[in-house]
């Protein structure tokens, strides 16, 4: 496992787990240390008279600990595992602990037993009705929707930075009510366009037409294509499910993570890591949803590079998938992105000419510089091609620090009109944006 | 791209007062709007939203990125010096991340020492932080390397790193700048202080006025020649003439304090007392203000009634003279050492209430001689008087008179530039367990005082009280924490 800090510090929930991260990353705090091929461990003095147990699976990077603690990874495995990542040598490599032994075999029984589930047969015929009951109430969201849209388009959008966004909330609730999550999400993406900036009624109309296509695509179902009617149905809120994908084959390759972003709805934390697998030059986006402080069971560290086998949703673009096996952290391949905006914007092109819906697609770019150009900062390539960046660009200073006017490697994440930076590359070393 | 302007526009005002009209396209899209403008079995706005998806469409599968020729970036110069190690630059981020400033300055002591700069990736938090926190800004200067200078062109909050001169700074300045100048500059040469305020002092109002002169009180006492402070007297506000006289009283050559002391001389003097019916003699301090007193005195703040019953007026005004009488005037008037002077304050029971005059003007004119007499005859502690003294006695003195003055003692030894002695620290530890609301000095403040080497005693003590003793049970981790932080960052630069 060869990991850095900064990536160890991004699985952190908060700001206030890494500081008690920090405090348990000391030799002294451990009775025990531990690690072999399959895990490391330690048991941390904690406050109780029975030490906690800590554990992490090198393989999935899951973590296990005794504490009580719902945060997750606690702050005792983020201490185990800045310390293993600082100093190894301090760790005993030998045979694993009955506790940990107990949980690894535990994780394979589950696994096991999934397996096993998987297998059980399903009653097709309930199945089918509750789809057809599910379509029927996705028809009616999708006639309700229609009438807004036109409604929208008959009056006119000028008012709206003035009447506000509830009747986008409005009617986001109504397509939840009508199983349309996939909707609902487009909704309230629009209700989060900044209307106080300039140049938002083209957003807002790209967002409009493209939840327009959605509904007319899922309307004239029958004239669509298998594959982009799965992207369409992905849109409206039919996901597939991972059982589902599992059975499918997957592609096996060195995947680089390229970014990771972070964002809340309500009491939901989604997770939206970005992979480029290093052979197949494919690039992949492994969504997490979960609760917050829920048990995330998926921790991949921007930067790092696993060796595992992705299966991608069926869609016209692939590039929403899951991970069905995952064989090993290795050490990061070179790999090869886009060499000038030219590439990107072929890739776009061709995404567009088989899957019309509005979609954000990440890419590396190699030797790009920010520069200042019409008050504005941009990305320029070797052939003096530009790219504006996002005007809230959190992470600005960042780029320009590690670039200093110089040409940098960097991931990106965008739409065709704008895109934001998830990471750079300093002397091969990756730093999250 | 037009079409998809007239759209917008549409869009915008909605068809219903703005219908669309599609000037001119391609044949391709052309086609295909006609297409749907055509299609009868949809109504208007239907039309219009699948127009406007399609153009849309269009105008995102033809993107094409501009090309710009003549843009560039300046790239940062090379560095000089090498950049900090991993460790060290992960250190610096947790120092970041601390409440205290201490960590920070520490570290940036020891890259600036170390002859290291900050790693890039660092540089964007250590420079907000700056920009907060001025304190750090010479430091930081120092450590931010040419990749530093460059980045901090592009942020205006980050402007610090562009020197401006002092002068210029004294003339464009707002009045927080300028009085900072000017505080610093009178640090380091008070002259100078002078005669910059001098330069624009007609154009300058009150307020103006009376904060320059507040801002070089500290270092006044260094002036030699004070005649233009005394030419101050006839200003016409009363605010800065109150401060003017203020300022006066702290130097030992002006008028004013000449005046005081020219009072004191003639009122004190050394007598022999009969003592044992008579047998022998010994020589006794007597104060006795002379008269008459010059009435000019009381314009310049010397009361004249007491504030109290129990003291008599004349001995209010003998009290206050004296607090402004540089003490070594007492030395020549009386033609004895200081000790033997500071003997009489202390043992002679008459003028004992003298003696807080005496230490009042010890402090304000920062007599170190005399600082060190009152404190080595005396049998309590004045802590007033300690910073005036090397910390080798300060410590010494704060070891003696730590029990019943624990948080003055610990308060000031927060100031001395050194670490404690393992002696001091082991008084400090124990009444910081006892006493968990100096929590906070002690990580904000003590901290910089604390060798890291007791890390590793401090679970030693443990108060009796169960309540007490649960605090300082995670009182303690969070010393040690800072301990251990204060200890890596010292390593990582070895």
């Amino acid at each position: 496992m060869q990991f850095s800090e900064e990536q160890i510090w991004a699985l952190a929930p908060d700001e206030a787990s890494k500081k008690a991260g920090k405090d348990l990353a000391y030799s002294e705090k451990w009775i025990t240390k531990g690690y072999n091929d399959l895990a490391i461990w330690g048991e941390c003095k904690g406050s109780g008279s029975k030490p906690y147990e800590t554990q992490i699976h090198i393989e999935t990077i899951t973590c296990k600990c005794s504490c009580p603690s719902r945060k997750f990874p606690c702050k005792h495995s983020l201490g185990l595992l800045i310390l293993y990542v600082k100093n190894k040598a301090i760790f005993t490599h030998s045979t694993e602990p009955t506790w940990v032994t107990d949980w690894l075999k535990k994780k394979k029984e589950q696994s096991a037993k999934k397996e096993e589930s998987k297998e059980k047969p399903i009653n097709e015929i309930s199945q089918a009705k509750r789809l057809q009951a599910r379509e029927e109430l996705v028809d009616s969201g999708i006639e309700e929707l229609l009438i807004w849209m036109k409604d929208v388009i008959k009056n006119g959008i000028v008012s709206f930075p003035e009447k506000g966004t509830s009747i986008l909330h409005h009617l986001a609730k109504r397509m939840v009510d009508a199983k349309s999550q996939g909707l609902a999400s487009l909704l309230r993406k629009m209700a989060a366009i900044d209307f106080y900036t300039e140049g938002w009624e083209n957003i807002f109309l790209s967002h409009l037409f493209n939840l327009y296509l959605v509904v007319s695509g899922f309307k004239n179902k029958s004239n669509i294509n298998e594959l982009l009617l799965e992207d369409i149905k992905g849109n409206i809120g039919f996901i597939k499910t991972q059982e589902q994908l599992k059975i499918l084959d997957g592609i096996t390759d060195n995947w680089i993570v390229i970014g990771k972003q972070t964002t809340q709805e309500d009491d939901m934390m989604i997770e939206r890591n970005w992979l480029y697998g290093c052979s197949s030059k494919q690039y992949a986006l492994i969504i997490h949803f979960s609760v917050r402080w829920q048990v995330n069971s998926l921790l991949l560290v921007p930067g790092s590079c696993i060796h595992a086998t992705l299966v991608f949703y069926p869609s016209a673009h692939p590039l929403r998938a899951i991970i069905k096996e995952q064989f090993a952290v290795v050490e990061s391949p070179k790999f090869k992105g886009a060499d000038n905006w030219d590439e990107v914007s072929n890739s776009i092109q061709n995404c567009k000419q088989i899957m019309p819906l509005m979609i954000d697609l990440p890419f590396i770019i190699h030797q790009v510089i920010p520069v200042f150009h019409q008050n504005s900062w941009w990305l320029k390539d070797v052939e003096n091609k530009m790219v504006r960046l996002p005007k809230k660009f959190s992470s600005l200073f960042d780029l320009l620090a590690i670039s200093g006017g110089n040409a940098v490697d960097i991931s990106v994440v965008g739409n065709g009109l704008i895109f934001q930076p998830i990471g750079v590359w300093m002397q091969h070393q990756y730093i999250r944006l | 791209m037009q079409v998809w302007n007239e759209i917008v526009q549409s869009a915008l005002v909605g068809t219903q007062k703005l219908p669309l009209q599609i000037s001119t396209v391609n044949n391709q899209l052309a086609d295909a709007i006609r297409t749907i403008q055509q299609n009868n079995s949809i109504d208007y706005e239907e039309q219009c939203l699948q127009i406007g998806s399609i153009v849309h469409q269009y105008q995102q599968t033809g993107i094409q990125f501009s090309k710009y020729e003549n843009v560039s970036i300046a790239v940062a110069e090379q560095e000089l010096l090498p950049y900090c190690n991993t460790n060290s630059q992960q250190l610096l981020i947790d120092a970041l991340a601390e409440k205290s400033d201490f960590f920070t300055t520490l570290w940036l002591q020891l890259c600036t020492e170390k002859q290291q700069i900050i790693a890039p990736q660092a540089l964007p938090q250590i420079l907000n932080k700056t920009a907060q926190d001025k304190k750090l800004q010479p430091l930081v200067l120092k450590c931010m390397g040419k990749r530093g200078e460059w980045l901090c062109k592009f942020n205006t909050e980050w402007q610090f790193a562009n020197t401006i001169s002092d002068e210029e700074l004294w003339q464009t300045g707002s009045l927080a700048q300028r009085k900072q100048i000017i505080q610093r500059i009178s640090s380091e040469n008070i002259e100078l202080a002078i005669s910059w305020i001098q330069q624009t002092w007609p154009q300058e109002n009150a307020a103006t006025k009376t904060a320059f002169l507040e801002a070089i009180q500290e270092h006044v006492a260094d002036l030699s020649n004070s005649d233009w402070l005394h030419h101050l007297l006839s200003e016409k506000s009363v605010q800065v003439k109150n401060m003017v006289v203020t300022l006066l009283k702290k130097i030992p050559t002006s008028t004013i304090i000449k005046q005081y002391q020219s009072i004191v001389q003639e009122s004190i003097s050394v007598k022999k007392e009969k003592t044992l019916l008579g047998l022998s003699s010994k020589q006794v301090l007597h104060i006795q203000l002379s008269n008459p007193i010059p009435p000019e005195i009381f314009t310049t703040g010397i009361q004249s009634i007491s504030n109290s019953k129990d003291i008599s007026d004349e001995t209010f005004i003998m009290f206050q003279l004296l607090q402004h009488t540089p003490p070594q005037a007492l030395e020549a008037a009386l033609q004895l050492d200081v000790d033997t002077i500071v003997q009489f304050f202390i043992q002679q029971k008459n003028i004992q209430p003298y003696l807080q005059a005496l230490i009042h003007a010890t402090v304000q004119f920062k007599n170190q001689k005399w600082a060190a007499a009152i404190m080595q005859q005396s049998k309590a502690l004045y802590i007033e008087l300690l910073p005036l003294l090397p910390i080798q006695q300060q410590e010494k003195y704060s070891i003696q008179f730590f029990k019943n003055n624990e948080y003055t003692i610990i308060k000031n030894a927060c100031n001395w530039q050194q670490e404690w002695s393992v002696e001091f620290t082991r008084l400090c530890i124990p009444f910081y367990a006892e006493n968990p609301s100096m929590h906070s000095i002690f990580l904000n403040k003590a901290i910089a005082c604390i060798s890291s080497s007791c890390i590793h005693s401090i679970h030693l003590y443990t108060p009796s009280d169960a309540y007490k003793a649960n605090l300082w049970q995670s009182n303690q981790e969070a010393l040690k924490r800072l301990l251990q932080l204060k200890q890596n960052i010292i390593q990582s630069f070895q």
